[in-house]
């Protein structure tokens, strides 16, 4: 499912990247930005800001505050080059940087109360005639997790992560990541399957 | 199809807005101007037209002062001369005078033997 959706040569998809020889690396961007090449930057900037923005967008549910938070990254991505490794070290250190930035930002958002993760609405009130489709009653759902839970979903479904990677990715201890997977798949399920329920 | 398949459908990475990259762009070169390729050099020109002129301010009033000096200078010896000549003049007329007294004082001893 993750790699029909994901775009041939996405950093940190499944699918390959494009053939060697038909463009510059992600390595050779990285070695000429980290010399000043702006170009070599926009470069990088196309390569990852489907990942960068996604993840922003799919926290925050909010597309201007998503660029506002992929902007800064990308900043600090940008003073950071001379710490980048790899394009895989690139792929981690965005990851990890956009997860904390993200979260820091949902803590701040205004007059959208942080729930507990059994609190989430039901999809029972998602207005069906304005938004029929489930995959975005999910994300809304996902989007009234709390910021941390969220996180970690989106790191999970978005990025196709695993348990310990996210619990690396995030500095939190593994068993915190699994338990809020849990809890927060066990929430999604039943409004998943009342939505069903009130559709048949 | 379960709920986490559900998920990556629905959480499946979106484009990012239309010139997000290039706006990012714009925020680096200003944030390193030294770092855009197409940044104007117009600090360094600027600076090199301040110092020429500095030098040409600095080169015109040195020149200013040593003419003015040497003027002076001019004057100086000039005055120095006059000194002199009234000096030598003056020196002159006393030594005319004290001969004539002595002259006179002469002719008044001779007179009295």
């Amino acid at each position: 499912m993750r790699t029909a959706t994901a775009r041939a040569g996405d950093p940190g998809s499944t699918l390959p990247s494009a053939p060697a020889g038909s463009a510059p690396t992600a390595d050779d961007a990285l070695a000429r930005a980290r010399q000043g090449d702006l170009e070599a930057f926009e470069t990088l900037v196309h390569r990852y800001e489907r990942l960068v923005f996604s993840l922003a967008l799919h926290v925050l549910h909010d597309r201007a505050r998503a660029e506002e938070v992929a902007q800064e990254v990308f900043l600090q991505f940008f003073r950071a080059l001379g710490q980048i490794e790899s394009d895989a070290h690139a792929v981690f250190w965005l990851r990890r940087v956009t997860g904390h930035r993200a979260i820091d930002a949902a803590r701040r958002e205004p007059g959208r109360p942080h729930l507990p993760i059994d609190a989430v609405p039901s999809l029972a009130i998602v207005r069906r005639d304005h938004d029929p489709l489930l995959a975005d009653a999910l994300t809304k759902l996902v989007a009234g997790l709390p910021p941390r839970a969220r996180t970690v979903v989106v790191l999970r479904y978005q990025e196709d992560l695993d348990p310990t990677e996210i619990a690396a990715l995030l500095e939190v201890p593994l068993n915190t990541v699994k338990s809020q997977l849990k809890r927060a798949l066990a929430v999604l399920r039943g409004r998943a399957e009342a939505l069903r329920g009130s559709r048949t | 199809m379960t709920v986490e398949d559900q998920l990556r459908a629905a959480l499946r990475r979106k484009e990012a807005p239309a010139g997000f990259a290039a706006r990012v762009v714009s925020r680096a070169a200003r944030e390193r101007p030294d770092a855009a390729p197409s940044a104007p050099a117009a600090r360094p020109r600027s600076r090199w037209v301040a110092l020429g002129m500095a030098a040409s301010l600095a080169l015109a009033t040195g020149s200013g002062l040593v003419f003015l000096d040497r003027q002076k200078e001019a004057e100086a010896r000039h005055a120095r001369a006059l000194v002199i000549e009234a000096l030598r003049v003056t020196n002159a007329e006393l030594s005319h005078i004290q001969s004539r007294v002595t002259a006179r004082a002469d002719r008044g001893h001779a007179d009295h033997e």
